[in-house]
């Protein structure tokens, strides 16, 4: 729950969303707090339902949803906190990028002047500027998804939603985008993005939410949810030189539920039900004498998460 | 007993000629033609006006059947020569409209229409082997309802009315095949064009239409309004009928000559071929 | 022994603009099954040197050679050899997978019945095995992509090139993809260009990667041997008190840098050993979380390549990174 005094969470209370017979999204409940928060799920999950939701572009049939207290059946006041970038590629064949944001400013009621102002802003955040000219039909992939996102951040929103937002860029363009996302991030904002690519979503997401099946399959901070995956238990990836010796000396430990040798004898795959007891004899048994090159600790990412909770479904 | 382990395994083996690996597109395309109802109906209805034809000439040659009905005179008006066989192309020239309106659509535009000329051309394939390819189908088509069956009238007719006949009149032979060529390479590009051009089968089939129909329009506006004759040039259908009659040697209608004709329609298929060749680029070039 | 890939001094234009620039470089090794890495900036001439080498664009000076056949002058040769997985949406939408398959072999050079038992193969090989008699327009974004791929194998190329071939794919989709180009190039010798932004696939399936910029080649590097070459980089996690770690680490000589959250970087002196580290750790009861020897990651050879770092880390104790992850 939100401390007393930071920015009220996005919250679904037990929304249900079908169109006709197919599914969008399945009895969801959640309070997202500030910060970058990712969310992960197969093709057809319920992932661009979910941001259509908070948007205000639909509405649920069963359930209530609030953005930062406000309902989306208020669309004046929630568009105004919200911006959205979606996933499609549909800008209209005579604008340029400026066009493509500043008509936006103009529609939440800035005047022509402070609507280029303020395009000119997004457009630099988003280091278009030389080609916000030229008409972005003639934009590489690449430029079409920032200028999205610049037509998203334009009016300062609050709350930011974002369809796949690195899709197609490049590699010094994600990490400067992602740059962008924590500098809103630490200024206490919503930044709600969706991804496929689960080593990112580890690295810049202060909290996920796993959907499949149109229905929330886990959310909270990364290493939260693992720990509260107690029936999986945690999995090291071990390199030494003397496999066999060191697997049967963990062996003896009682929090040691597996082992499995790599193919070249120079690894070790280790479950243990105890982290920390495990690292201590890990130690235990480096200062004995035998030689440990690495430790990794092999499922505290997403993936692992992914695998576990929603690998077996699809 | 034995496991075995089969899956993928990479083709190491030989691989077919140029000339084979160009037959496919055509066989594919021809096998979904001929399942398409509507190709088969419109085929079999091209059919009639020849099998007609067909009797007419066993009749005009066999006027001993006709003797109850005029005899001489009636020889006369069953008079099987270059105007016969005019008549008999114009309403196949209307059939082969029909047809490459319907069939030509589908053979370009389901490629453009999901991007798939770049996994073409990363083939052993340039853009003339893949319109070659195409054309062959429609040329193939369109052949049956024209000068194949033009040609075995001919026959027919030269067999049966005899040497003198024959001696008189072999240039028609020729002139059957030839024009039905001609038709058959405007129709073609034609075709293929506005299948290139646009990317739903239907408007590209009514602009197949409307190429010839409205353009048929176009230029008796033009003769009428400012009551000039070429005018026909712009009529496509038009100009190859008078150069039907030309090579048919039948008295051509007044207007443009034969040969402003060839030249008007040489134009248009240069036209269509530039077109058609900045339609199939592989790859798009914005500058 | 001959490289798969030749390019000297290639130039070529794009209507008025000069794209690329003069590129130099040998790609992969024949008859070893090898995967390249493509990667650059946007804009950076990687699209046009694919299609330059599948002779779409004619080079103004310079040439592009593979495996032996140029590639303007000898398209056919080199076409037949090259498979093609372009990046954008590429399918025959009223064709079933089997016909397009079929077809697209024949085309390829594959004899008619040939061509009809490798199309079943290739479905099947990429996970389309249950839907191959439905037409691709009915195909989801991950189905076509894997389409496009078995429409590069078919007809079992030497050398396949592939444009983002985990665009837009879901987690699973994307690990299927690269357990395919790995088998690819090791179970059945072919050798693989990949072109893509997402340095973590790269990583993953690359043998060596070519970074371009601005229409030139400003890196190679054998991801193998980075692999091998044996830095004394290390990366170490904590849990407990490390406040003393950094004196009792300088005590033997070590650099240490602290990023807090008990991750720390040393480098470590020539005379130093990983199990002098273990002494420490259990001198001080520190449970170690994670201990990994970094090399450099593709990520900042990446960056370091296209000029926005100045050293990789395991150049220099102190790094300065601009907009890193």
């Amino acid at each position: 729950m939100t401390a007393p005094g930071a920015a009220p969470d996005v919250v679904f209370e037990d929304v249900s969303k079908f169109y006709g017979e197919v599914l969008g999204v399945n009895k969801v409940t959640l309070h997202i707090p500030a910060g970058i928060t990712s969310l992960v799920g197969p093709n057809g999950s319920g992932k661009t339902t979910l941001m259509n939701l908070m948007t205000g572009l639909i509405h649920p049939d069963r359930g209530a949803i609030a953005v930062r207290g406000l309902s989306p059946r208020d669309p004046e006041s929630l568009m105004r906190i919200t911006g959205y970038a979606t996933q499609f590629d549909s800008a209209p064949r005579w604008a340029t990028g400026m066009d493509f944001v500043a008509t936006g400013l103009a529609l939440y009621g800035y005047n022509r002047a402070e609507s280029r102002e303020l395009a000119w802003k997004a457009l630099e955040q988003v280091s278009l500027t030389d080609a916000a000219d030229r008409k972005v039909a003639g934009y590489s992939k690449g430029m079409r998804q920032r200028v999205r996102l610049a037509q998203a951040i334009a009016h300062d929103p609050p709350v930011l939603v974002l369809d796949e937002p690195l899709n197609g860029l490049d590699p010094l363009v994600r990490a400067e985008t992602i740059d962008l996302f924590r500098h809103y991030a630490a200024q206490g904002r919503h930044v709600i993005l969706s991804s496929h690519v689960l080593q990112e979503v580890d690295v810049i997401s202060d909290q996920v939410i796993l959907i499949a099946n149109g229905m929330i399959v886990a959310e909270g901070e990364i290493r939260n949810v693992r720990d509260e995956m107690v029936e999986h238990p945690s999995q090291f990836i071990i390199r030494c030189r003397d496999a066999s010796r060191i697997a049967s000396l963990l062996f003896n430990e009682s929090h040691v539920t597996e082992i499995r040798m790599n193919d070249d004898r120079l690894g070790l795959l280790v479950m243990t039900r105890d982290r920390e007891e495990f690292s201590r004899a890990l130690t235990r048994v480096a200062v004995a004498g035998h030689v440990i090159d690495g430790v990794i600790p092999a499922d505290e990412n997403v993936d692992a998460l992914y695998e576990y909770l929603i690998g077996g479904r699809s | 007993m034995a496991v075995y382990k089969r899956g993928y395994e990479r083709y190491d083996g030989p691989l077919t000629s140029h000339t084979t690996r160009l037959l496919a597109m055509p066989r594919f395309a021809w096998a979904r033609l001929m399942d398409q109802k509507l190709v088969v109906i419109l085929l079999a209805l091209s059919m009639l006006w020849p099998l007609l034809c067909g009797g007419f000439i066993y009749l005009a040659n066999h006027l001993s059947l006709l003797q109850g009905f005029g005899g001489k005179d009636l020889g006369k008006m069953v008079e099987i020569n270059g105007k016969f066989f005019l008549i008999f192309m114009n309403t196949q020239a209307v059939f082969s409209v029909l047809l490459a309106a319907l069939t030509g659509p589908g053979l370009i535009a389901p490629d453009l229409a999901n991007n798939a000329l770049p996994l073409y051309f990363s083939r052993p394939l340039t853009r003339l082997d893949y319109i070659g390819a195409r054309m062959a189908v429609l040329v193939a088509l369109l052949s049956m309802i024209t000068w194949i069956p033009g040609s075995v009238l001919f026959v027919m007719q030269s067999s049966m009315a005899g040497r003198t006949w024959f001696a008189a009149n072999w240039h028609l032979g020729g002139a059957i095949v030839g024009g039905f060529l001609l038709r058959i390479a405007l129709l073609s590009m034609v075709a293929l064009t506005c299948s290139a051009w646009v990317k739903w089968r239907i408007v590209a089939g009514a602009l197949v239409l409307g190429f010839f129909f409205i353009l048929a329009g176009v230029s008796q506006m033009i003769n009428a309004i400012l009551r000039v004759e070429f005018g026909s040039l712009f009529n496509p259908s038009r100009a190859m009928y008078i150069i039907w009659s030309a090579m048919l040697g039948v008295e051509a209608p007044s207007g443009p000559t034969a040969w402003e004709c060839v030249s008007v329609l040489a134009g248009l298929v240069v036209v269509l071929a530039m077109i058609l060749e900045r339609k199939l680029r592989p790859v798009e070039v914005i500058s | 022994m001959p490289s798969v890939i030749e390019i000297d001094n290639l130039r070529v234009m794009l209507g008025r603009r000069e794209i690329l620039k003069g590129i130099s470089c040998r790609l992969g090794i024949s008859g070893a099954g090898k995967a390249i890495g493509l990667l650059g900036p946007n804009g950076a001439g990687k699209s046009t040197l694919i299609q330059t080498l599948l002779g779409f664009h004619r080079p103004i000076s310079g040439s592009a050679r593979v495996m032996g056949y140029d590639c303007h002058r000898q398209v056919r040769q080199v076409r037949s050899r090259i498979g093609y997985m372009p990046e954008s949406d590429s399918f025959i939408g009223n064709m079933t997978a089997v016909s397009f398959l079929r077809l697209m072999g024949e085309i390829s050079g594959l004899p008619r019945e040939v061509a009809l038992e490798k199309a079943h193969e290739t479905l099947f090989h990429v996970g389309l095995g249950e839907a191959r008699y439905r037409t691709l327009g009915t195909y989801s974004l991950g189905m076509k992509q894997m389409a496009k791929l078995a429409q590069a194998i078919v007809h079992g190329p030497e050398l396949v090139i592939l444009d983002e071939p985990t665009n837009g794919l879901d987690p699973q989709a994307r690990q299927r993809m690269l357990k395919l180009v790995r088998e690819m190039k090791e179970d059945h010798g072919m050798n693989v260009v990949l072109c893509s932004h997402l340095l973590g696939d790269v990583e993953q399936v690359c043998d060596e990667v070519v970074i371009m910029k601005d229409g030139l080649v400003v890196h190679q590097a054998d991801l193998e041997a980075e692999r091998k070459s044996n830095r004394r980089f290390v990366e170490l996690e904590v849990a407990g008190d490390d406040s003393t770690l950094a004196e009792s680490l300088a005590a033997l000589g070590a650099d240490a840098l602290s990023e807090g959250g008990g991750r720390w970087r040393i480098v470590m002196p020539a005379q130093l050993e990983i199990s002098d580290l273990w002494q420490v750790m259990a001198k001080l009861d520190l449970p170690v979380r994670k201990l990994t020897h970094r090399r450099d990651t593709l990520e900042e050879i990446f960056l370091k390549a296209v000029g926005h770092l100045q050293r990789t880390p395991a150049e220099a104790k102190e790094v300065v990174v601009n907009g890193s992850l």
